[in-house]
């Protein structure tokens, strides 16, 4: 009997134990791309009214729903004539109402504020050096006193600190006053000598914006950038100083990503307000570096005020790790976006992955 | 066993007066809260609710309900008995996190287990430490690891006596479970934590057998608990790994007082225990962990434990 009752309880706990396998279930939701109004501001439109061959459209972007290949995908933004005409939240029905990490995509964000600062005259000119608005921050080295502007915008600032000593000191090490830290680095060579991507020249712009209009860079996107847009669900983290991360800290709604596509597309306007200057969205959209000089004219990616050109100004894009972009294509009227996992690593990322993707949405264009 | 029905009666009373008290904090004090979705930060509860006595009522029920049945368990040391119990733990542990995907890491991964007991004629006092590492992996091989802490301390009365050859404890529990995730391919730059401070009833069955084995049941399910988990954003919290005071933050940072609308847990436990000569025991042990969360979005964490124990008596009177 009291065998019986061990050989009972011993199936019990294997029972309960081979029930707390729990399933592995399935990560991706079903396929669907339909636009919904949701009382964003977004006129909604259907994919065949503004030019789109729905089934090929479709085939286009099946992939972002496998679970292999793009396993990392969470969302896609669609707008054409300035209408949304597609959207997909791969993980989530719920995603369209979920901010997403964008990553280095920020630097975009962080341009188009540095735009309305100088519209402002928060600033005389790019040509205006950072000794002059945050000089308790240098060090003895004169020559980081001929730093500009200019020279933070397209990345030849000359400090040497690379994105890894950044996550390494920045962000462990935790400095209390970060433009000083930044600023303590030593010079690889003069200011303006050579594009270098990098966080730590954005990051100067923050603090320069914070030092003259008093308020960080996040607050001066909010109220000159983000509400005209319609945008009040994001979260731009700040450093412990008080000054917003300018280089990679803004989360956002895919949708409303787009409408930082959308206008950068109409030259800075939004439902007839000139909100970012004409003259700033050419100038930062245009190559302002030439990093990749000696390749062939049609495979060479320059760099504007940290937007990112295709050969021939084909696409504009705002690009952040893992596979955030905002992709603005001129020529066909149209903004894509897509959002990915933020933190994967490179092996699998999908930044480029997803070029395959937008190239098959181009093609299912009929006009 | 009146005195232990009466310690009984009050413990429930207290409790009874703790979920009276949150219900009136909901009512008069949380505007705008919905029915269904009780939970305070605690910081805001203590610094803008001044509601500080929830937690101290908390700690109250378990001195009041300890210390009423302690004073009569102590009348008779002679049959006292204390042990210390080392076991080598073998894991399997499952994790769903909402907040960095919903995919099903687990994974095997093995530690350190100590509990050290006092028992009295009719009351036991436990407490137990479990430390174990796991290695985790999705279905797409990307790979992470677990690392989890429990300490609790438990104290048990006994309710039924032994009179069909097995006896019925009944008493409270206090636990903190520190189960820290790091998702290395996923996820390389932060940590997703889920830690625990939970208070509730454990029930414990105990049987002997042939007077040299015996078998101890034990269930525990919190009335309420504290809970810490990373924030849904989360950019420069970065784990630095040159500061290990990081995790112990982080383990204790924005902790919320939850109920069972958002969080939900329970643990199971078995011990068999065999004497093999006098003052030693050696025995095994299985455990089951199960815990669900919805902040700030859902996740939950199965955990099974399998361990091999060595059992060494102190005290005037040695358990069978």
């Amino acid at each position: 009997m009291k065998k019986i009752k061990f050989i009972i309880l011993s199936c019990f706990l294997v029972l309960i134990s081979g029930f707390s396998c729990t399933k592995d279930e399935k990560l991706k939701t079903e396929f669907n791309i339909e636009a919904v109004d949701t009382g964003d501001g977004w006129q909604i439109s259907s994919l065949a009214s503004e030019g789109f061959n729905e089934s090929s459209f479709r085939t286009a972007v099946i992939p972002l729903f496998d679970e292999c290949n793009y396993i990392t995908a969470t969302s896609m933004v669609v707008v054409r004539n300035g209408k949304l005409v597609a959207e997909a939240y791969m993980r989530d029905f719920q995603g369209r109402y979920q901010k997403r990490q964008i990553q280095s995509a920020t630097k975009c964000i962080t341009s188009l504020v540095i735009g309305i600062a100088l519209e402002k005259s928060y600033f005389t000119d790019l040509d205006q050096k950072l000794y002059s608005l945050i000089p308790e921050a240098f060090d003895e080295d004169v020559r980081k006193r001929e730093i500009t502007l200019r020279h933070l915008l397209t990345m030849n600032s000359g400090l040497k600190f690379s994105n890894e000593e950044i996550a390494e000191e920045l962000f462990m090490k935790r400095p209390k006053d970060i433009n000083r830290y930044i600023l303590s680095k030593p010079l690889f060579a003069m200011p303006g000598a050579g594009f270098n991507y990098r966080d730590c020249d954005p990051q100067l712009l923050s603090g320069a914006i914070r030092k003259q209009t008093g308020l960080p860079l996040d607050s001066i996107a909010n109220k000159y950038l983000f509400k005209p847009l319609g945008i009040t669900d994001y979260f731009w983290e700040r450093n412990a100083d008080g000054d917003s991360w300018a280089s990679e800290a803004l989360f956002m709604r895919p949708r409303d990503m787009a409408k930082i596509g959308q206008l950068v597309l109409n030259k800075g306007k939004w439902n007839g307000d000139q909100l970012v200057s004409e003259e700033w969205i050419d100038l930062s959209t245009s190559t302002q570096s030439d990093p990749n000089a000696g390749q062939p004219a049609d495979k060479r990616v320059t760099f504007g005020y940290y937007w990112r050109i295709q050969p021939g100004g084909v696409a504009i894009e705002a690009n952040g790790s893992g596979g955030q972009q905002i992709l603005i294509i001129p020529g066909k009227n149209l903004v894509i976006v897509y959002t990915c996992e933020p933190y994967v690593k490179s092996q699998f990322s999908l930044a480029t992955a997803l070029y395959n993707i937008t190239n098959s949405i181009i093609n299912s264009m009929t006009n | 066993m009146d005195y232990y029905s009466n310690a009984f009666y009050s413990f429930a009373k207290y409790g009874l007066y703790m979920v009276h008290d949150l219900s009136q904090i909901k009512a008069n004090k949380v505007s705008n809260t919905n029915l269904f979705s009780l939970n305070y930060n605690i910081k805001e509860i203590i610094m803008k609710e001044k509601s500080s006595s929830i937690l101290f009522f908390i700690i109250g029920i378990m001195v009041v309900s300890i210390s009423e049945v302690f004073g009569q368990s102590s009348n008779d040391p002679a049959n006292h008995g204390n042990f210390f119990k080392v076991g080598i733990p073998i894991v399997h542990h499952q994790v769903k996190d909402a907040l960095i995907a919903p995919l099903r890491w687990a994974g095997i991964g093995s530690g350190l287990g100590l509990s050290y007991m006092s028992t009295g004629p009719e009351v036991i006092h436990e407490v137990s430490l479990i430390m174990s590492v796991s290695g985790l992996k999705n279905r797409y091989k990307y790979t992470g690891y677990a690392l989890e802490v429990s300490l609790g301390y438990t104290f048990s009365c006994m309710v039924i006596p032994a009179v069909f050859g097995s006896t019925i404890y009944l008493g409270p529990y206090i636990r903190w479970d520190g189960k820290t995730n790091f998702f290395k391919d996923w996820d390389d730059s932060h940590i997703y934590w889920f830690s625990t401070y939970e208070f509730g009833p454990s029930l414990k069955w105990s049987k002997d057998y042939k007077e040299k084995q015996n078998i101890l049941f034990t269930m525990q399910l919190p009335f309420v608990a504290l809970v810490s988990r990373p924030p849904e954003n989360q950019y420069i919290d970065q784990p630095p790994l040159i500061k290990p005071s990081y995790y112990f933050k982080s383990l204790n940072k924005d902790l919320r007082l939850v109920t069972l609308n958002n969080y939900f847990s329970f643990r199971l436990q078995a011990d068999y225990s065999y004497q093999i000569k006098s003052g030693n025991m050696i025995g095994g042990s299985w455990l089951f962990d199960y815990k669900s969360c919805k902040l700030p979005r859902y996740t939950f964490l199965v955990t099974n434990t399998l361990m091999i124990n060595y059992y060494k008596f102190f005290g005037k009177k040695q358990m069978k």
